[in-house]
């Protein structure tokens, strides 16, 4: 449904100039499109062709659009100086380990949220509402000292375990996604004699399985990008996760921006290659909120 | 299924027994929750109100000292002047993303060749960890050899030297930021779709041009997700931290001029080493946080128009 | 019998287990790249390989966790407990600032233990590294600053080396070239590597912690300094320098991009480490060195000096094992070796001997300043703070949105406020 295009039949009256007003104004539509979609895509079409610039070229003023030549061997050159495989192996652990943890405790506290009845329930759910207000600033500093009086930092346990222990937002969708499941379902399950964790295992989870991709992949991209948990509780730089490496990577190599868009490309394009297998979770998932009603 | 109206006395036991069933499988559901709730979200809160009154470097123990923290921020230039590059981020980013996002909605919504790649190649930005944004964009903001203003010299415009000037600096973060309003455009397709037709159609029999058709039906209709994603771009401005932490190497440049609340917070407890003063700055946070939304709430009763379902 | 058999068995497999377990491995940060961070690596590994008992494991942790975009880092593994064993930091300054949270080990008491004396280094490099008589931290390698300038420009244009400030900026003006209203080449921009506010104060005669140990940023050094880099802001344009210097390479370490290196500027101040990077990355290029110039009424011929420290965080495992490796490298024919190889100072006594690369003219000038008047880091538990706030002093200048005094006036009174709130 659009603004700019009626529907119904075209008044009597000034039908072809109605018409062409349509095609001028998907034809506007179409070029604003290509120029903001220009916006999002350039900038990483500029990270790889910088990162396969020579030293040379870089500054070169005004910049060139086409490496000539293309310096490959940048990407191995970034890598080089820094424990890639470490790095990767940290992030794929932490992004991994901490998107179950979320599927998992998102689907069971959401399960609790929408098809127990419980006194109180509601007010409870309000609060956990309330804690997506909360700035993280206020827990981080006792959060750390908590951490460190365990022994967990220096660690990856830190970002991990958290996830286990519910997000708002995933809840928030989840219980969305099993609220618009019929109760019958779990009732019969019940009347036949299941326990509550049998219905919830056996019925509820195989039917929510979009929602828990959608969660998975959102907590994985999460953990992926995170820069603030790594930098606070990664001591030893075999530990770090890629955010944190290539961060380090900066501070070592201040301008030398070739290699710096190589690694922040080889950093990202992971990402892309997830992204394209997976993009109706990321793209679609919106509508399993159900914010819009 | 209600017991309650002249209820056997075995029939309001059983009622009960259930009531206590279900509230302990509830609880047992939200079991992880709660238990995060209480470990790191209760107890850490309180536990950052008890430090905000404290002096505390964390290799000694805390020492009471009331309500100096507090009154000292009231006097720090440095904490003042993040507050200031706080706020002025806020007020121009987050309407501006909200305004981008709203027109792009629109745009998208329209029927054209494309479209599906239109749409996922504007979400691509927010897969790209905010280190390497900010890396890619502190490259393309360059004042000599950079994207931008090699794109604006072309124009004829000598562009300023962005993240290099104290006065331009936030300014480029702003526009980085709007690289990732894919998301909210996302939100408001979404609601978009959701409007009926019927409503557009009586209004073109009843003579409305575009704009009418817009500010009377279109905003209306997604007030709600317009109104998720002004509190939700409020609260992440007031808590922006990556993006300038790497652009200034931590400090906050040039000139303090990105040293924006969460930077300075950070400084204080992870470099300087001052617990208790940096908890001051958290509850204070919390505290703008809390009043901020509390109004925002209260005038978008007026605002806002929710659905009857 | 039975009972001795299983008692020499059990002793067998104690003496096996404990011998076993006897390789300590000890971590060590270091906080460069190649070539520098190479020669400690190479360090480790020769130690590794003349003993058994020890281990080294050098990792590379940019800053050293304590400056940079990893500060905090060296502050969060002391206060989480999993420290390094040593960590070797480019710097001094910060040992009376790590020292007053309670993060740094004494060595004193290690010393004997390990075959070291004290007199085995210089005295003014390690007595920089003592905080109310103890000391907390080793000097591992000493240098000082210059001017680097490049012959041929200096030929073309038919100047001789700077003596003097006058001279230093008449040579300047002569050497910038323009193309059009943009700088393509500068004379001499005083910010540029290790143009630091700290060098530049005490350059100009000024002394940033008076008797009392009260911090002044408006002492007359560090204001003249200022207003003589405002000076050339004012010649040059705040915009147009920001916009040269964004396009010139590295302008704060040494590395194969560095503008004087690459001949976008004439002159440069750098340390005598400088010349290793030169000779690896552009040997043919015609260079010369000479003492900073001064302005009128100082003493020609001073210089700051800086060395780098080892670091022992409190919560360290194996102090002792570290002294032994400290006590290796801090030997005068490894430590003059290491020196050889990066182009620095040894400050261990009697180590020069060993050195084969004296004859450079950057190592020359190096050792001639010095054994001459010397200064360096101030030595104050507010050094973090007043690092910040004269860098930020500083930029407001050569932004050109402050004026000198102005600058330092706000960076005192932050300085003046944490000082009064214990911060």
């Amino acid at each position: 449904m659009t603004v700019l295009e009626p529907t119904t039949p075209a008044p009597r009256s000034g039908g072809a100039s109605i018409r062409r007003n349509q095609r001028v104004g998907r034809l506007l539509a179409f070029l604003v499109a290509l120029l903001i979609t220009l916006f999002f895509a350039f900038p990483l079409y500029w990270m790889v062709i910088t990162a396969l610039k020579s030293d040379a070229e870089i500054f070169q003023s005004p910049p060139t659009f086409l490496p000539h030549p293309a310096v490959w061997s940048n990407f191995l050159r970034s890598l080089s100086q820094i424990p890639f495989w470490d790095y990767v192996r940290n992030s794929l652990v932490y992004a991994v380990l901490s998107a179950a943890g979320a599927a998992l405790s998102a689907s069971v506290v959401a399960y609790g949220f929408s098809k127990v009845k419980w006194p109180g329930r509601e007010g409870v759910f309000f609060l956990v509402l309330i804690t997506m207000l909360l700035p993280y600033q206020v827990t981080m500093i006792p959060t750390y000292l908590i951490f460190r009086a365990i022994g967990w930092t220096g660690t990856l346990l830190p970002l991990i375990v958290p996830a286990f222990l519910g997000n708002a937002y995933f809840i928030f969708l989840m219980r969305q996604f099993i609220r618009t499941l019929p109760d019958e379902l779990s009732d019969a399950a019940r009347i036949d004699g299941c326990s509550e964790f049998r219905v919830f295992w056996s019925i509820i989870v195989p039917l929510i399985k979009p929602a828990l991709a959608v969660v998975f992949l959102n907590q994985f991209l999460n953990a992926w990008k995170d820069f603030l948990g790594p930098l606070l509780y990664l001591n030893d730089p075999s530990q770090y996760t890629l955010s944190l490496g290539l961060q380090q990577f900066q501070s070592a190599n201040g301008q030398e921006w070739a290699l710096l868009m190589a690694c922040a490309t080889v950093f990202t394009v992971p990402l892309f290659v997830l992204f394209f297998f997976t993009q109706r979770y990321f793209v679609e998932g919106v509508t399993f909120t159900g914010l819009k009603g | 299924m209600s017991l309650i109206t002249a209820a056997p006395p075995a029939a309001a036991a059983r009622a009960r027994r259930r009531a206590w069933k279900n509230l302990s499988l509830g609880l047992l559901f939200i079991a992880p929750w709660l238990i995060g709730f209480l470990v790191l979200t209760l107890y850490p809160f309180f536990s950052s109100l008890y430090y905000s009154f404290t002096s505390y470097n964390v290799l000694s123990p805390p020492k009471w000292i009331g309500l100096q923290n507090y009154q000292h921020l009231m006097t720090d230039t440095k904490f003042l002047t993040s507050i200031k590059n706080t706020l002025f981020y806020t007020i121009i980013a987050v309407p501006l993303g909200v305004v981008l996002a709203i027109g792009l909605a629109l745009v998208y919504n329209q029927k054209m060749p494309g479209r599906p790649l239109f749409r996922t190649l504007m979400y691509v930005p927010l897969i790209v960890p905010p280190v390497a944004t900010a890396l890619l964009w502190q490259w393309i903001f360059n004042p000599q050899v950079g994207l931008l203003n090699a794109l604006l010299a072309k124009l004829g415009i000598s562009g300023p030297t962005w993240l290099g000037d104290p006065s331009w600096s936030k300014i480029a973060l702003i526009i980085m930021a709007q690289w990732g309003v894919g998301g909210s455009v996302l939100l408001l397709l979404a609601a978009l779709q959701d409007v009926p037709r019927q409503l557009y159609e009586a209004a073109e029999i009843d003579g409305a041009n575009l704009w009418q058709k817009f500010w009377n039906i279109t905003l209306p209709m997604i007030s709600p997700v317009v109104f998720f994603i002004s509190i939700t771009g409020i609260i992440s401005a007031f808590q922006v931290f990556t993006e300038a932490f790497i652009v200034s190497g931590g400090e906050g440049g040039p000139v303090n001029s990105t040293l924006f609340y969460s930077l300075y917070l950070f400084q204080q407890a992870f470099r300087f080493f001052n617990m208790g003063y940096a908890s001051a700055m958290a509850w204070l946070l919390f505290l703008a946080v809390l009043i901020i939304t509390l109004i925002i709430f209260r005038s978008s009763a007026k605002v806002v128009f929710y659905d009857r379902s | 019998m039975q009972a001795s058999k299983h008692a020499l068995s059990f002793a067998l497999a104690l003496a096996l287990f404990s011998s076993a377990q006897a390789v300590t491995n000890i971590t060590v940060w270091y906080p460069w790249g190649p070539p520098d961070g190479q020669e400690v690596v190479n360090r480790a590994n020769e130690f590794n390989a003349m003993q058994s008992d020890i281990k080294v494991n050098p990792v590379l942790v940019s800053g050293s966790g304590i400056q940079g975009t990893t500060q905090g880092k060296f502050l969060t593994a002391v206060t989480s407990g999993q420290v390094p064993d040593v960590v070797l930091y480019w710097g001094q300054d910060v040992i009376p600032g790590l020292q007053k949270v309670g993060a740094l080990l004494p060595l004193d008491a290690y010393f004997s233990a390990a075959g070291l004396k004290p007199s085995t280094f210089n005295k003014e490099a390690l007595d920089a590294m003592k905080v109310g008589g103890q000391t907390y931290g080793l000097p591992q390698m000493s240098s000082d600053l210059m001017l680097y300038y490049n012959k041929d420009m200096f030929k073309a244009a038919g100047l001789k080396p700077p003596t003097t400030m006058a001279e230093l900026d008449a040579a300047a003006q002569k050497l910038t070239v323009y193309k059009g209203k943009e700088l393509v080449r500068a004379g001499f921009i005083p910010w540029l590597q290790q143009g630091n506010p700290l060098p530049w104060t005490g350059i100009f005669g000024g002394k940033l912690v008076d008797a009392s140990g009260k911090v002044n940023v408006l002492n007359s050094g560090t204001l003249k300094a200022l207003q003589w880099e405002d000076s050339y802001v004012k010649k040059y344009g705040a915009a147009n320098l920001t916009r040269f210097i964004s396009s010139i390479g590295s302008t704060v370490t040494s590395s194969a991009s560095d503008p004087f290196l690459l001949e976008k500027v004439a002159m440069e101040v750098n340390g005598q480490w400088h010349g290793n990077y030169l000779k690896r990355y552009k040997p043919e290029l015609n260079y010369g060195v000479v003492p900073i110039p001064v302005p009128a009424g100082g003493v020609s011929g001073t210089t700051w000096i800086n060395s780098n420290a080892w670091l022992v965080p409190k919560g360290s495992k194996n102090p002792e094992a570290v002294m032994k490796f400290l006590a290796y490298v801090s030997q005068p024919a490894v430590s003059g070796k290491h020196a050889d190889a990066v182009f620095n100072i040894s400050p261990v006594i009697g180590a020069s001997k060993f050195q084969k690369n004296l004859g450079e003219p950057v190592m020359k000038l190096a050792n001639q300043l010095y054994g001459g008047k010397v200064f360096t880091s101030p030595v104050t538990p507010q050094i973090l703070l007043l690092q910040t706030e004269l860098n930020t002093a500083f930029e407001a200048v050569q932004q050109g949105t402050k004026t000198p005094q102005a600058a330092l006036q706000a960076g005192q009174q932050n300085l003046d406020q944490a000082a009064a709130q214990n911060r």
